[in-house]
């Protein structure tokens, strides 16, 4: 998998292990704060992510804690993983700084040009 | 990475207690959740079971519930189906019904074209009856011959967009051939004769629908690349342009079993899927058993263009092969033959394989000899 088709379910997964090792609820905690309620990480969605990133060596298991009665296995980013995740970081920033300007002469260009229908006669 | 003990069956641990309080209510959420989790490969239950338990009661117990949702049940059932057809994580046996789910695939979207070139011809050379052109055909050609066009461009685009990693649009090409079928079935109803037409129709709606279920789940978005690309192209070129010409080319007076050469290809294409199931069958039961699928569905062509024939059009059984509509008649008998040696070959690979890992076991039970 590419930087062009990691989605961004995998991406807000990686972020949300890039400043320390989390356990799977903690992934789908951190995730749903970073996406501000938008995504919602499922068990199954979550796993099958996990998997497919633990096989291209993004990411990999760090510890595993018995809390509560409940395993929770820990996983951290690797060296590959914090380079994937700084690549799709940039992409998406030149993107949205690309956006951003494009909107900017947009609203520029509205205020200085003539009156449009709908003015005062 | 420290390990952590095992006690419950299928590696999830019973003793979820949770820090005591409600402990019969959790047990409740425990066994609902672990029930879920039976979806799962046995492989896979054991070795994360008890980590998605976790997660799961975890989620569970922030959001105030004790059962699973709809939709959590819905991403285990998907992690499931891609374990199970050689995602990620998979084991090696699912591995191998991934591949297999993918060569069914394309193979039918080989056998999509042959069929769809036939059509096609049909369309283009004004087809005869005894010299006569055929009632009501030749005022429809010219929009019979744009519906095949469109017909046989699905599976054409869908192997390209697999073969590029397309994987979503290249199904739904596969699947989509299926549209055009009724719409030109509906061309030849009107002539009794044509009905015959009937098996044929059923046969490719059953493989374009055989095609699209086995590219839905063979062709995930995690799919490895099609290995040999080009020879799936060139075969399908070859398939297309030799059913395609021959079709134009024969001056068919269609009654005639000998004007009818692209049997002669059809037949062809049998002997050589059972050889390349044959000379694979050595290796790996995949390839038998992915070409045994993929011609299942011409098996309808038989019965049903007999039971057209004798009960509606009342051709005895002794003429049928003599009389037009024979073509499916020839192709459906091609498919059983071929079908039958299929089952024979994967039935033998399967057999030499469970000889050899029974062989491989007693071994590794034998202890050396110094």
């Amino acid at each position: 998998m590419n930087s062009s088709t990691r989605t961004e379910q995998v991406f807000l997964i990686l972020t949300a292990l890039a400043d320390r090792p989390r356990h799977g609820y903690g992934i789908v905690q951190e995730v749903e704060q970073l996406s501000q309620g938008r995504t919602r990480l499922k068990v199954g969605t979550l796993y099958g992510a996990l998997d497919r990133l633990t096989g291209e060596g993004l990411l990999e298991p760090d510890h595993d804690e018995v809390e509560s009665g409940r395993l929770r296995r820990y996983y951290r980013l690797t060296e590959r993983g914090v380079a994937a995740l700084t690549e799709d970081a940039e992409r998406l920033a030149a993107n949205a700084r690309a956006a951003t300007q494009r909107l900017g002469a947009r609203g520029s260009g509205l205020a200085a040009g003539p009156q449009t229908a709908g003015g005062v006669a | 990475m420290d390990g952590v003990g095992m006690d419950g069956a299928d590696g999830v641990d019973d003793a979820h207690s949770g820090n005591g309080g409600g402990g019969e209510h959790e047990a409740g959420a425990v066994a609902r959740y672990h029930r879920v989790l039976t979806l799962l490969p046995r492989a896979y239950r054991e070795e994360r079971g008890e980590e998605m338990l976790g997660v799961m009661l975890d989620a569970a117990q922030d959001a105030g519930r004790d059962r699973p949702t709809p939709a959590e049940l819905l991403s285990v059932l998907g992690l499931s189906l891609r374990l199970r057809t050689g995602a990620p994580g998979a084991s090696a046996r699912a591995r191998s019904v991934g591949e297999l789910l993918r060569l069914v695939t394309l193979l039918g979207l080989l056998l999509q074209v042959a069929t769809f070139a036939q059509g096609l011809a049909i369309g283009v050379s004004d087809a005869t009856l005894d010299g006569e052109p055929l009632p009501g055909l030749g005022r429809l050609t010219s929009g019979l011959v744009a519906l095949a066009v469109c017909e046989i461009l699905c599976p054409i685009l869908a192997l390209a967009a697999l073969l590029h990693g397309r994987h979503r649009l290249g199904v739904l090409l596969a699947a989509n051939a299926g549209v055009f079928v009724p719409a030109i079935s509906g061309v030849f109803a009107a002539d009794s004769w044509t009905s015959a037409w009937s098996g044929n129709v059923v046969s490719v709606l059953a493989l374009c629908t055989t095609t699209g279920i086995a590219g839905l789940f063979g062709f995930r978005r995690d799919a490895p690349q099609v290995a040999r690309p080009r020879l799936w192209v060139v075969a399908m070129i070859v398939l297309g342009v030799v059913f395609l010409a021959v079709d134009y080319a024969n001056d068919r007076p269609i009654g005639s079993i000998w004007a009818m050469s692209s049997n002669v290809f059809a037949l062809g294409c049998a002997c050589l899927a059972v050889g390349v199931a044959v000379s694979r069958a050595r290796r790996s039961a995949v390839w038998p058993v992915a070409l045994m699928v993929a011609g299942v569905p011409l098996l309808f062509m038989l019965p049903i263009t007999m039971t057209v024939l004798s009960y509606s059009a009342g051709v005895p059984l002794l003429s049928m092969l003599t009389t037009p509509g024979s073509m499916y008649l020839f192709v459906g008998l091609y498919a059983l033959g071929a079908e039958v040696l299929l089952t024979l070959t994967v039935l033998a690979a399967l057999l030499r394989q469970l000889r050899s890992s029974s062989a491989g076991r007693q071994g590794q039970r034998l202890p050396h000899k110094q």
